[in-house]
C-alpha cells in the first residue's frame, strides 16, 4: 500500500508541476483591476513577491489559515476598503466601519499586523496579484498552493480507498472476534487452554524481531535518504560527525539488546515441567555492564563537550553582525550599513515607520506626539463610553444570534468596567513609554544610545544574503513571544527571546548555487524556520537565506537602500554625524 | 497453602476496622479505602486517556490530509473549530497542547502512579491502609476536580490553552498573542494547581506509608521493586511539584495582576504590551523543567517498578541484581534533579551551563543501561509465562531501549542544536516516556486486575490488544526519527512551509493509518476492561503464583483493612522463584525460612531471622550499600 501511495504521489507531483509550468506560461488572465491601475505582468509579479513576504504566513488563497481565505476578496470589498484595512486595520475599526468590525469579530478578534509602510503602488500590485491568482492566473507557485492541486486530483480515489479499507478492517475485526469466542468456548469445555499461548507468543516475538529488523533496515534505506543533505556550514560538519559517532554506538547497543530481549523471550518460553534457573545476582557481571556503558558514554561526553565548545565559543564571533528580528509571524533582517555597525535599538521606539525600534533620534522625537495623540484619543473614548453604552442598548432590539451576542458582550464589557480599565491601561503604558523615550533623549547617555550608527542600517524583508566562507554572526531579537531560529541546512538553532539577546555564529562553506548543483535540484534553497511554538501561523514562519559568493554579495548589498537615510534631515550641529550620513548618501 | 499457617501464628486479630457498614457514598464515591481510590484513579485515568487519544487522532488526520476536508469534523466540532471540515490552525495548537497535558499529567502521572501506588503500597508492604486515608481521598478528589476543569476548558468559546503543554510565556502570558491564551490558559493553570495539590497529598501519603507502616519482617531490603519505585516516585513528586506550583502562580500573577516575572520588551499588536519590564521568559523554563524533568521519571519509574515485578513473576526467576536495581532507581532519582537544563540547551542559556547539564544527562544512561541489562538477565534461562501482563512488560523494555538510546543524541548539547524541537524529539519522548509508560500501565492493569476486581481479563483479547498496539506504536513513532533528521520542526499544522517537506506527507498518511489502527485496538482493551468487571472469569486467589503480600489478602471480599485476621509477617525477600530444593516454583514472602540454603541462594534470605522487636521502620541503607560494595558478606 505504501509503495503505491508513494508512486501515486510522484505522479501527482509531476502532474501538478506540469500544470504549473503551463500556467506560468500564460500570465495575467485579468484585464482590469479594482485598483484602477493598468494590468501588467511585472506588477503582478511584484504583488506576488509582496504576498509571499507579508501575507502568506497568515493567509492562503483557497483556505483559511490564521486569517480568512483571500480568493475573490476584490469581489467582496472595494479597493478603498481593502487599502484602509491593510494599512491600519485597528484605526479603521475605531473609525466605526461596520464591515471592519464584523471581520474582526468573525476571526476570533485576532488583530492583523498593520502594514503602514506599504506604498500605494505596492498595495495596488498586491491586490492585482490576488485578483489574478483568484482567476486562476499565472503566478501560482507558492508552496502552500502546490499540494492543494495535487490532492484535489487525488481526493476521489483516496476517499474510495478509505471506505474499502474501513470495511476491510471491520470484517477482519468481526472474524477475529468470532475466533476468540470459539477458542474460549472450547477452552471452557475442555477446562484447559486449547492453544499453547506461551509457544504462540514466543513465536510471534521471534517473528516480530525478525520483521522488525527488516523493517528498520528498510526505513534506513528509504527514509534514510530523505534526511538532510550534508551540512552547509563548517560547524555543521562537526555536528554531523558527532551524530554519526553516536549513531554508531547506539546502533550496536540497539541491535544487540533488542535482539537478546526477543530471543530470550522466544528461547526461554514457558514449558510445562520446566523450572527456571535460580540466579539472583552476579556482581562481576553487573560491574561489567556498568563499566562498559560508562566508558562509551565518557567517549560520547568528551566528543560532545569538544563539539559544543567549538560551536559556542567561536573566536571570530561579532565580526560580521546581521540582526535577525522575529515577530508573529515572520522575520526581518537588519544589516549594518557602510559603517559596519548595527545601530542600537529598543522596543519602546517601535513604530510604524521604525518596525525594529532602531535608535534614530528624530524618529524617537516624532514618536512622542504620536503617542500623545493616542492618549488623547483614548481619553475621548473613555468619556464616550456611557454614550456608546446607550447606543448599544437601543440598537440591541431586533438583533439575533451572533450579532446579538457580540452586542451583549460589548455591553457587558462597558458595564463591568473592563472596557474602561483596558483603555486606562493603554494610557498608562503609553505614558510610561513617552517617559522612557524622553529619558533616553535627555540623559547623558543619549549621545551613546543615539550614536548615529543605525542611520545607514539596511532593512530586508524578503531574503537574507550572506557571503560564503566568512564567519557571520546572526544577532537575534524578538518583539512579542519566543521564537526559535532554525536553519536546518546550517545545523544552527537558537531561541529568539524577547528581552534576551541570542546569537548564532557560523561559516557557510557552500553557496546556494553550489549546493543546488551538487544536489541536482535547482529549486533548492536554505531556509530559516521557526521551531518554537509561537501562535497559530507558527508552521508558516520562514525566510529564505541565500549564500552568495563574495562578489555577488557585495553587488547585492550595494543595491540595497539604507532604511533611514532618505528620511533623515541633514543635521547641522554634529559634524561627525554629518560625515556618516554624507558617506551613506554617496553610496546610495 | 502456607500463608494460612503464617496467619495462624498471629492469632490476635486486632484493629479489624473493615467490618462496619458502609453506605453507597462512603463505599464508592467518597471512599477512604485505598483499593477503591486506586480504582477511581484508574478509571478516571482511562477516561482521560481516551480523550487524549481521540485528540491525537484528530490532529493526525490534519497532518496526513492537510488539504482534504472531513465533513464529519465540522458536524462534530462545529464550524468554528473545523470550518469546512478542516481543523482550524488555532484549534490544532489547542489539541496538541491538551493532548500533551492529559497524557503527561492525567494519564501517566495520576492514572499510572496514582493507581498502582494506591493499590500496591499498602498491600505489598502489609498495612491496612494508607497512613492517612482521608488525605488519600482528598488526593483523588483534587485530581478529579482538576480533570473536570481541564476537560471543560476544551469546550469554551475562545478555545483551550494552545501554547504547547510546556506553556512557555510570553505566548501563554499574553492573552492577545493567541486565542488559547485567554480563558483557556487560565483554566489550564487552575487545573494544574489542583493537580499539584493532588500529587502532593498523594506523595506525602505514599512516603509515610512506605517508611512507617510496613509489616513485621518487611525490612527495606525485602520490599518488592514496585514499592522502591513508587517510593522514589513520590519523593521526586514531593520535591519537584511545588516548584511548578510556584512557577504557575507567578504566571497567574503575570497574566492577571500586571506583574512581569516572565515578561520584558514586549510589543504586540501594534503597541507596547507592558508598563513594566525586566522579567525573563527563561525563568519560567527553569521553573517548569525543574519539575518537568523529574516528571519524566515520575512517569517512567513506576512503570519500571511494575515491569520488574511482572518480569520476575512470569519468568519464574528472581529479579536479577535486586540491589543494583534499587541503586539504579536511587541514582536515576537523584540525577533527575540536576539535568533539567538539557531541555534548554538552545534557549540562549550560558553555554557553560549546557556543558554541565550535558555531562549529568549522559550519566543517567548508565543506571538506565544497568536496568535494561538486568531485565535481560532475568529473562535468561527463565520459564517465561506469556500472560498479557508479561507481554506488555517485555514491550516496555523494548520501548525503553529504542527510546532511551535516542536520548543519548538529544542529551548531547551539540547534536541537540540540530534536533531540538524537531520530530526526532517527538519520536524520542513518545517511545521512552509515552509508549513505555503506557505499556507499564497496561502490564500493571492486566497483572493486578484480579487484585482489583476479583476477576481476570480475557486473555485472547489481551494478546490481540498487545500485538496490535505494539506494532502500530512502532509504526507511528519510528518514522518520526527520520522526519526529525530531515529538519521538520514539531507542532507544525501542516508540512507545506517548504517544498521538500512535501515528501513527508506521504509518510504522515502511513503514520495516521497506524495511529487509527492503534486507537481501534484500544477499543478491545476498553471492552475487555469494562466487561470483565462484571462478566470476567472468577480469578484464583493467587492467579500468577506470585510471592508478594497482595495475593494473601482475600481478593473476593474487598475488605477495608485488607486482611481479615492479623497482618501476615514477612520472612523472606519477594523473589524466591524456582528456588532449588522446593517443589513449587514460588515461595511466598510469608513462608518462614527453614534454613535450607544453597550456594545460589540470595544473601537476603538469612536463616531463621527471629521476629525481632526492633522498630520496623529502620532503613537499612547502610547494609544495602555495604552489600553493593561487597564489603559485608552475610
Amino acid at each position: 500500500m505504501y509503495k503505491n501511495l508513494s508512486e501515486k504521489f510522484k505522479k501527482l507531483v509531476l502532474i501538478s508541476l506540469a500544470f504549473l509550468a503551463i500556467n506560468s506560461l500564460n500570465a495575467s488572465v485579468i484585464k482590469e483591476s479594482i485598483s484602477g491601475k493598468p494590468v501588467d505582468d511585472v506588477t503582478i509579479a511584484a504583488g506576488k513577491s509582496l504576498f509571499e513576504g507579508k501575507c502568506q504566513s497568515c493567509h492562503a488563497l483557497n483556505n483559511k489559515l490564521v486569517g480568512p481565505a483571500l480568493k475573490d476578496i476584490h469581489k467582496r470589498r472595494t479597493y478603498d476598503w481593502l487599502s484602509k484595512w491593510i494599512k491600519d486595520n485597528e484605526a479603521f475599526r475605531k473609525s466605526g466601519d461596520a464591515d471592519a468590525i464584523a471581520v474582526f469579530e468573525k476571526n476570533n478578534k485576532l488583530v492583523m499586523t498593520s502594514f503602514n509602510d506599504l506604498k500605494d503602488d505596492e498595495l495596488a500590485a498586491l491586490i492585482m496579484y490576488i485578483e489574478d491568482a483568484s482567476a486562476g492566473g499565472g503566478a501560482k507557485t507558492s508552496a502552500t498552493e502546490t499540494p492543494t492541486v495535487a490532492v484535489a486530483v487525488d481526493k476521489k480515489i483516496e476517499s474510495r480507498v478509505n471506505w474499502v479499507l474501513i470495511c476491510l478492517f471491520a470484517l477482519i475485526g468481526l472474524i477475529l472476534f468470532l475466533i476468540v469466542k470459539i477458542i474460549e468456548q472450547v477452552s471452557t469445555i475442555r477446562g484447559k487452554d486449547v492453544i499453547d499461548w506461551n509457544s504462540v507468543n514466543a513465536k510471534i516475538c521471534l517473528a516480530f524481531i525478525t520483521i522488525g529488523f527488516i523493517a528498520c533496515a528498510w526505513e534506513f534505506a528509504v527514509h534514510g535518504k530523505w534526511v538532510l543533505p550534508e551540512a552547509a556550514t563548517e560547524h555543521g560538519r562537526k555536528l554531523d560527525q558527532m551524530f554519526n559517532i553516536t549513531l554508531f554506538f547506539t546502533g550496536i547497543v540497539f541491535v544487540i539488546t533488542e535482539f537478546l530481549l526477543f530471543w530470550f523471550a522466544y528461547k526461554y518460553r514457558g514449558r510445562e515441567g520446566n523450572k527456571a534457573l535460580y540466579y539472583s545476582h552476579n556482581h562481576k557481571l553487573e560491574a561489567v555492564w556498568t563499566i562498559i556503558p560508562a566508558i562509551v558514554l565518557t567517549v560520547l561526553v568528551i566528543g560532545g563537550l569538544k563539539t559544543w565548545n567549538s560551536i559556542t565559543n567561536n573566536p571570530e564571533r561579532d565580526k560580521n553582525n546581521i540582526e535577525v528580528f522575529a515577530y508573529q509571524f515572520g522575520w526581518t533582517a537588519r544589516y549594518p550599513g557602510e559603517d559596519g555597525k548595527l545601530g542600537k535599538s529598543n522596543w519602546n521606539l517601535i513604530s510604524n515607520d521604525n518596525l525594529l525600534g532602531v535608535a534614530i533620534k528624530d524618529q524617537a522625537e516624532n514618536l512622542i506626539p504620536v503617542l500623545e495623540q493616542d492618549i488623547k484619543d483614548f481619553e475621548i473614548q473613555i468619556k464616550a463610553l456611557p454614550t456608546k453604552l446607550a447606543e448599544l442598548k437601543t440598537s440591541l432590539g431586533g438583533l439575533v444570534d451572533d450579532e446579538r451576542k457580540s452586542h451583549l458582550d460589548k455591553i457587558e464589557e462597558i458595564v463591568s468596567g473592563t472596557a474602561k480599565a483596558e483603555l486606562e491601561k493603554k494610557i498608562t503604558n503609553r505614558t510610561i513609554q513617552i517617559n522612557r523615550i524622553k529619558v533616553s533623549l535627555e540623559t547623558e547617555n543619549a549621545a551613546t544610545f543615539y550614536d548615529q550608527t543605525g542611520n545607514d542600517d539596511i532593512i530586508i524583508n524578503n531574503e537574507i544574503h550572506i557571503p560564503v566562507n566568512k564567519t557571520i554572526t546572526f544577532k537575534f531579537r524578538a518583539r512579542d513571544v519566543i521564537h526559535s531560529a532554525y536553519i536546518p541546512m546550517f545545523r544552527a538553532q537558537i531561541n529568539v527571546v524577547p528581552g534576551l539577546a541570542t546569537e548564532v555564529v557560523f561559516k557557510a562553506i557552500e553557496t546556494t548555487k553550489e549546493k543546488q548543483a551538487k544536489l541536482n535540484r535547482p529549486d533548492f534553497d536554505y531556509w530559516l524556520l521557526c521551531a518554537k511554538i509561537c501562535g497559530a501561523a507558527h508552521f508558516n514562519m520562514k525566510m529564505k537565506i541565500v549564500v552568495d559568493t563574495e562578489a555577488e554579495y557585495k553587488k547585492w548589498l550595494s543595491s540595497q537602500e539604507g532604511a533611514f537615510v532618505k528620511k533623515q534631515e541633514m543635521p547641522t550641529e554634529n559634524t561627525n554625524q554629518k560625515d556618516t550620513i554624507q558617506k551613506s548618501l554617496v553610496i546610495n | 497453602m502456607s500463608q494460612s499457617a503464617t496467619a495462624n501464628t498471629h492469632e490476635h486479630g486486632h484493629d479489624d476496622h473493615g467490618h462496619h457498614k458502609e453506605s453507597f457514598i462512603t463505599k464508592y464515591v467518597f471512599s477512604q479505602d485505598h483499593k477503591m481510590i486506586s480504582k477511581q484513579f484508574l478509571i478516571t485515568g482511562i477516561v482521560m486517556g481516551c480523550f487524549g487519544m481521540l485528540m491525537s487522532i484528530l490532529f493526525r488526520l490534519q497532518l496526513a490530509w492537510p488539504d482534504s476536508s472531513f465533513q464529519i469534523l465540522e458536524t462534530l466540532l462545529g464550524s468554528k473549530w473545523a470550518p469546512g471540515g478542516k481543523l482550524d490552525a488555532s484549534f490544532y495548537m489547542g489539541l496538541v497542547t491538551i493532548h500533551g497535558t492529559i497524557m503527561v499529567f492525567f494519564v501517566l502521572t495520576a492514572g499510572l502512579s496514582g493507581t498502582f501506588s494506591n493499590l500496591l503500597i499498602p498491600l505489598q508492604c502489609g498495612s491496612r491502609d494508607m497512613a492517612s486515608p482521608f488525605m488519600n481521598m482528598l488526593s483523588y478528589w483534587f485530581f478529579f476536580a482538576s480533570s473536570v476543569v481541564l476537560t471543560y476548558s476544551v469546550f469554551i468559546e475562545s478555545g483551550p490553552a494552545a501554547a504547547g503543554w510546556t506553556v512557555y510565556p510570553p505566548l501563554s502570558a499574553l492573552p492577545k498573542s493567541m486565542p488559547g491564551s485567554g480563558l483557556g490558559m487560565t483554566l489550564w493553570l487552575v487545573s494544574m494547581i489542583l493537580f499539584i495539590g493532588s500529587a502532593l497529598l498523594g506523595g506525602i501519603n505514599y512516603i509515610t506509608t512506605v517508611l512507617n507502616m510496613r509489616t513485621k519482617g518487611m525490612s527495606m531490603n525485602r520490599m518488592p521493586l514496585t514499592i522502591w519505585a513508587f517510593f522514589f516516585t513520590a519523593i521526586l513528586g514531593l520535591l519537584s511539584f511545588p516548584v511548578l506550583l510556584g512557577g504557575s502562580l507567578l504566571l497567574v500573577f503575570d497574566r492577571s495582576f500586571g506583574t512581569s516575572f516572565y515578561l520584558s520588551d514586549i510589543f504586540l499588536n501594534g503597541e507596547g504590551a507592558l508598563a513594566n519590564s525586566g522579567g525573563s521568559p527563561i525563568l519560567f523554563q527553569h521553573l517548569f523543567w525543574f519539575l518537568g524533568h523529574p516528571e519524566v521519571y515520575i512517569i517512567i519509574l513506576p512503570a519500571l517498578g511494575i515491569t520488574s515485578e511482572i518480569i520476575a513473576v512470569n519468568a519464574r526467576k528472581p529479579i536479577f541484581g535486586y540491589t543494583a536495581m534499587v541503586i539504579s532507581i536511587i541514582g536515576i532519582a537523584f540525577l533527575s534533579f540536576i539535568v533539567w537544563g538539557h531541555h534548554m540547551f538552545i534557549t540562549g542559556m550560558n553555554p557553560l551551563l549546557g556543558l554541565v547539564f550535558m555531562i549529568f544527562t549522559l550519566i543517567i544512561a548508565v543506571p538506565s543501561a544497568v536496568k535494561t541489562f538486568n531485565y535481560l538477565a532475568t529473562l535468561w534461562r527463565g520459564n517465561i509465562q506469556f500472560t498479557p501482563g508479561m507481554l506488555f512488560a517485555i514491550g516496555l523494555v523494548s520501548f525503553f531501549i529504542s527510546g532511551g538510546l535516542t536520548g543519548i543524541f538529544l542529551g548531547n548539547a551539540a547534536i541537540d542544536i540540530q534536533l531540538h524541537d524537531t520530530y526526532f524529539v517527538v519520536a524520542h519522548f513518545h517511545l521512552v516516556m509515552g509508549c513505555a509508560a503506557i505499556f507499564g500501565m497496561m502490564a500493571g492493569i492486566y497483572h493486578w486486575y484480579p487484585r482489583l476486581y476479583g476477576r481476570t481479563m480475557n486473555k485472547t483479547l489481551g494478546y490481540m490488544h498487545f500485538w496490535l498496539t505494539f506494532i502500530t506504536a512502532y509504526m507511528v513513532f519510528f518514522p518520526m526519527h527520520f522526519m526529525g533528521l530531515a529538519g521538520v520542526p514539531r507542532r507544525y499544522y501542516q508540512f507545506t512551509v517548504l517544498p521538500e517537506f512535501g515528501i513527508w506527507e506521504n509518510v504522515n498518511v502511513l503514520i495516521t493509518f497506524a495511529a487509527i489502527i492503534g486507537a481501534l485496538a484500544q477499543l478491545l482493551f476498553l471492552y475487555n476492561f469494562f466487561s470483565s468487571i462484571f462478566y470476567g472469569r472468577k480469578s484464583a486467589q493467587n492467579p500468577w503464583k506470585s510471592n508478594t503480600l497482595e495475593w494473601t489478602s482475600p481478593i473476593e471480599e474487598r475488605l477495608h483493612g485488607n486482611w481479615p485476621g492479623a497482618i501476615p509477617t514477612v520472612h523472606r525477600w519477594p523473589y524466591d522463584y524456582s528456588k532449588p530444593g522446593y517443589d513449587d516454583d514460588f515461595i511466598p514472602q510469608t513462608v518462614p525460612d527453614d534454613g535450607n540454603l544453597d550456594e545460589l541462594a540470595h544473601s537476603h534470605t538469612q536463616p531463621a531471622e527471629p521476629p525481632s522487636d526492633e522498630p520496623k521502620n529502620v532503613v537499612h541503607f547502610s547494609t544495602l550499600l555495604a552489600r553493593w560494595m561487597g564489603l559485608s558478606k552475610a
